[in-house]
């Protein structure tokens, strides 16, 4: 379905090995341990997630200084062309595309299928890193109406212009399971989903190897779930990596003007002292 | 590869909890004896990549790769005599 132009919000690999001297590319990993460090697209660059777009001590996102000196150590210009995919079926990619927008650079694009669709294409990798020469990247405008709090979320629990989208498997939807056993560190102490959620995996909007399906599916898939383009739309997930892939797939693909990522998502309202559960 | 041991990672894609390179230690490299063979399995290709980059870090050797009609990565290896 990709429109592999410069204006799309979509990149397919053909279009951009073909231009790969054209843009900044960024490799967005959760491990970069078994993906960038052992080979990545020719020329791009990493965010390590766990290091780069989260703040620490406290549980956030990097702030806007620190996305400035993100970028301004990756060598990247407030006028330049980002392309970001990622491991982990570009989750993480997505978050980082979130966060960019968040922080008001327009032109950032996904990499359609991420590293998975690139390798099973047989595209070029790298172990070269490149050493870019940093810059002085500065925010200019910060869109916090990307982005959704617990309050905000709890206030607009019964309005009917708000749709809230659970985007995690099905089990953690009903509260069978808090977490697969392989997140230790994810598990929140109540099970089941926000009240009112609908439940849409984040995978129902890719193709098997990854890559977005079309436009007529995506819109066809939200449209039957009652995710119409005139609700506002609030997605969630365990951490907000999954969630961010599905506010691309809504925000960016199909056009939805007020979508927003409650990145706390379960692995806070779920451990929150009498916030509202259903099953 | 008919007679040799399979071990089928599935999809490593959706676990990012706890890395690819744990799974891969917990569940090929620690199950195998030095200069023991295997047949290792995946549809995930990041995964497929990771197993035909990683012998040396995580002790072994690279005998084959292939991808089966089904879209199956079949990865051959032999654990290092430590």
């Amino acid at each position: 379905m990709v429109v592999s132009e410069k204006q799309s919000p979509v990149v397919d690999p053909e279009w951009l090995e073909k231009n790969l001297n054209n843009v900044k590319v960024i490799e967005v990993d959760y491990d970069p341990s078994t993906a960038y460090n052992i080979g990545h697209i020719p020329g791009a660059l990493l965010i390590d997630w766990k290091k780069d777009l989260n703040k620490y001590p406290e549980r956030d996102i990097i702030d806007k200084e620190g996305f400035e000196a993100l970028l301004s150590r990756l060598g990247i210009s407030n006028t330049d062309t980002v392309v970001l995919y990622g491991d982990y079926n570009n989750w993480f990619a997505a978050f980082a595309y979130w966060v960019f927008k968040i922080y008001g650079h327009d032109d950032v694009k996904i990499l359609n299928g991420g590293r998975k669709k690139w390798i099973e294409l047989g595209k070029p990798l790298t172990k070269e890193i490149p050493k870019p020469s940093p810059t002085t990247y500065r925010v200019t405008k910060v869109d916090l109406t990307l982005r959704a709090s617990f309050l905000d979320v709890l206030k607009n629990l019964r309005n009917p212009s708000v749709v809230l989208i659970d985007v995690r498997s099905p089990a953690e939807y009903k509260g069978e399971i808090t977490a697969p056993p392989e997140y230790p560190n994810e598990a929140a102490q109540r099970a089941g989903h926000i009240p009112g959620a609908v439940n849409i995996p984040w995978a129902q909007a890719v193709r098997e190897d990854g890559t977005f399906k079309s436009v007529d599916e995506l819109r066809a898939l939200y449209e039957s779930r009652g995710v119409t383009k005139d609700k506002e739309v609030i997605v969630y997930c365990r951490i907000g990596e999954r969630a961010a892939h599905t506010f691309f797939v809504l925000k960016e693909i199909l056009g939805y003007p007020k979508v927003r990522v409650y990145d706390g998502s379960w692995s806070e309202w779920g451990n929150i002292v009498g916030a509202p559960i259903e099953k | 590869m008919a007679g040799l041991r399979t071990i089928d990672l599935g999809d490593l894609s959706i676990l990012c909890g706890t890395s690819r390179l744990g799974e891969i230690r917990r569940r090929v490299v620690e199950t195998l004896k030095p200069g023991e063979e295997a047949v290792v399995v995946t549809r995930d290709p990041e995964t497929w990549y990771a197993l035909t980059s990683l012998g040396d870090e995580l002790g072994y050797e690279l005998i084959e790769s292939s991808k089966d009609p089904e879209g199956r990565y079949l990865v051959r290896i032999r654990m290092k005599n430590s």
